[in-house]
């Protein structure tokens, strides 16, 4: 049997990993498993996750690694940071740390225009904890905690993180969102912001669109056509800010 | 040799620089707010990394961090502040980071006020987070203790694995005494846990997951054994005129000094009092407790800047081996003449 290729930055023994069937997790840290080792960097790289299922990923690469949860990340990310500013952070979250419970420390974090790496993973809900509504969640859309439908006139509509992050960093941030199903432009993203924070020009900032076919009660095909036809009309992908050059859309 | 007139919290800021601390976390709040100014005033000439947290949420998990590249570094708050750390303050015991959070304490409950007292003694000796854990607690109780314990924090932080917490009254940390300047340390603890890259060695993990169940079990064991440790080497107290005593106050921080100077009085009068100051609160000094029965106290009165706290923690010292009684103010600390008056009535009462 021929196995694909796995980066070099993976922890092997951790493998096969545990996300679920379908999930785009697996596809991201593929991504950034590249990204880091085109960069050269896994030496040199702590890499932090959150809690909920970008927790699963806690033993994921061959890095030292750091747990962390509720968004705190960011500011974990950012005290290893400031203290050896040699290391290249990498925070990696779901969209419930970081664009609500620990939203103060994102939006701080842009604000300051911290020299860290954020990998921020949207599937549009709480999959840990069983499939509830998410900052991201899209209009109309059916969670456990949203049972009709997610009505904006109740909890608002979703969250555009890198559009909002965007807006608060200054000159030398790098905001992007790619989606999994465009791999080359999402791993071209994800090392971008690698570089970024490599060259100390600013805040980092990936969102990833990503699928949760356990949560979303979706088969293959259902499964991408949401991603593909609902969520990437509502989150545009593309570049919103790069030091780096021109801004890909 | 010689002294330095110094506030508190700057004293304090001082020690832990003199310690190798050079990073700082912090979020303002009162009275503790000069440790973090005194240190965005420093730091900036000798290479520390000071940076004004947006809460006290991202300050501690800033020191997590810090923490976890092995570097010294230190936070600082009050009451409400340190309630907010907790979250953090959990996760840091059970991965096991070195560092030194400081409490210059309020009263409380709620925002309470900016008035000494020690309403926090629970919070901080039972742990204060979710989960089986502690954090040593050292109570200062004069200036030049504020720059001692920031330097011993650093030391018995680094030793144990585990975040140390100094709790001094607001009224400490604005206070100003004469004190010696220490000379600065070299942090001489090797720290292979760090998360520093992985160049040349396996990767580092820093982890608080412990899904099965065994290995959740195994590692609270662990944690415990080494609590047992501590609390069989660092157990700290001062005692006076104990030797003799039939009656023993036990108060910790400034209130031991305002019970020192009643015990004078009284001894003074022909009453046989001694005093016993808790300087590590966690582990609590509940041997020197148990000495002082053995001889011969026939009463223990706890005296805080609270309602009734430490008073447990005699209590289960003794095990029903002498009274307890308790007398406590709070926002308020009471002169020396107070507490003679409430030694004095149970004297009586007692025919002591």
């Amino acid at each position: 049997m021929v196995l694909p290729a796995t980066p070099k930055s993976w922890y092997l023994p951790t493998k096969p990993h545990k996300f679920c069937p379908g999930c785009g997790h697996g596809i991201v840290l593929k991504a950034l498993g590249e990204a880091i080792d085109e960069l050269g960097i896994q030496d040199k790289t702590v890499f932090g996750c959150d809690i909920g299922c970008s927790l699963l990923s806690w033993n994921f690469f061959a890095c030292d690694s750091i747990q962390t949860h509720h968004g705190r990340t960011t500011p974990v990310m950012v005290g290893i940071k400031r203290a050896r500013p040699e290391l290249i952070t990498i925070g990696y979250m779901g969209d419930g740390g970081g664009y609500s419970i620990g939203s103060q420390h994102l939006l701080n974090a842009a604000v300051r225009n911290e020299k860290i790496t954020v990998i921020l993973v949207n599937n549009t809900n709480y999959g840990m904890t069983g499939g509830q509504m998410a900052p991201t969640t899209l209009p109309g859309q059916k969670t456990e905690t949203t049972p009709y439908g997610r009505d904006p006139e109740i909890t608002g509509y979703p969250t555009k993180g890198p559009e909002f992050v965007a807006a608060l960093t200054s000159d030398g941030a790098y905001v992007a969102r790619g989606t999994v199903s465009k791999y080359k432009q999402l791993k071209r993203f994800i090392k971008n912001a690698l570089q970024n924070q490599i060259e100390g020009n600013g805040f980092s900032f990936v969102e990833a669109l990503s699928t949760c076919p356990t949560n979303w009660r979706t088969n293959a095909q259902q499964t991408w056509s949401f991603l593909e036809d609902e969520m990437e009309k509502y989150f545009p992908v593309g570049e919103f800010k790069s030091p780096l050059g021109k801004g890909e859309k | 040799m010689e002294k330095v007139l110094m506030k508190g919290n700057e004293a304090l800021a001082e020690g832990a620089i003199r310690a190798g601390c050079r990073a700082y976390f912090g979020y303002p709040i009162t009275p503790s707010s000069e440790i973090a100014e005194y240190m965005a005033r420093k730091y900036p000439k000798i290479g520390g990394v000071f940076l004004q947290a947006e809460s006290e949420l991202a300050a501690i998990n800033m020191v997590y961090g810090a923490a976890s590249t092995g570097a010294r570094v230190m936070t600082a708050s009050s009451g409400p502040g340190i309630s907010l750390k907790q979250e953090g303050i959990s996760f840091i015991a059970e991965a096991e980071l070195p560092c030194v959070i400081v409490n210059i304490s309020r009263g409380g409950p709620g925002l309470g006020g900016i008035q000494p007292a020690q309403s926090d003694y629970f919070q901080a000796t039972r742990g204060g987070g979710h989960g089986d854990y502690h954090t040593m607690v050292l109570a200062p109780a004069s200036v030049q203790d504020m720059m001692d314990f920031a330097m011993e924090g650093f030391e018995l932080a680094d030793k144990y694995r585990i975040p140390v917490m100094i709790m001094a009254e607001g009224t400490l940390g604005q206070m100003m005494e004469p004190i010696i300047l220490r000379d600065p340390v070299t942090p001489g603890y090797e720290k292979p846990w760090a998360t520093t890259g992985c160049k040349g060695r396996k990767p580092n993990v820093i982890t608080t997951l412990h899904l099965p169940p065994e290995e959740l079990e195994q590692r609270n064991r662990y944690l415990k054994s080494k609590y047992d440790l501590i609390k069989a080497r660092e157990k700290r107290a001062e005692t006076f005129m104990t030797e003799d005593a039939k009656l023993v106050l036990v108060a910790f921080g400034l209130m031991s000094r305002v019970a020192k100077r009643a015990v004078m009085e009284v001894r003074k009068r022909g009453i046989k009092a001694g005093l016993i100051r808790p300087i590590t609160l966690w582990p609590f000094p509940d041997e020197h407790i148990v000495e002082a029965a053995e001889n011969g106290a026939k009463l223990f009165l706890s005296l805080e800047i609270n309602m009734g706290q430490m008073v447990e923690d005699i209590k289960l010292a003794l095990n029903g081996r002498s009274r307890v009684e308790f007398y406590g103010r709070i926002g308020i600390i009471p002169n020396p003449e107070e507490i003679v008056g409430v030694v004095m009535q149970i004297a009586e009462r007692e025919g002591l």
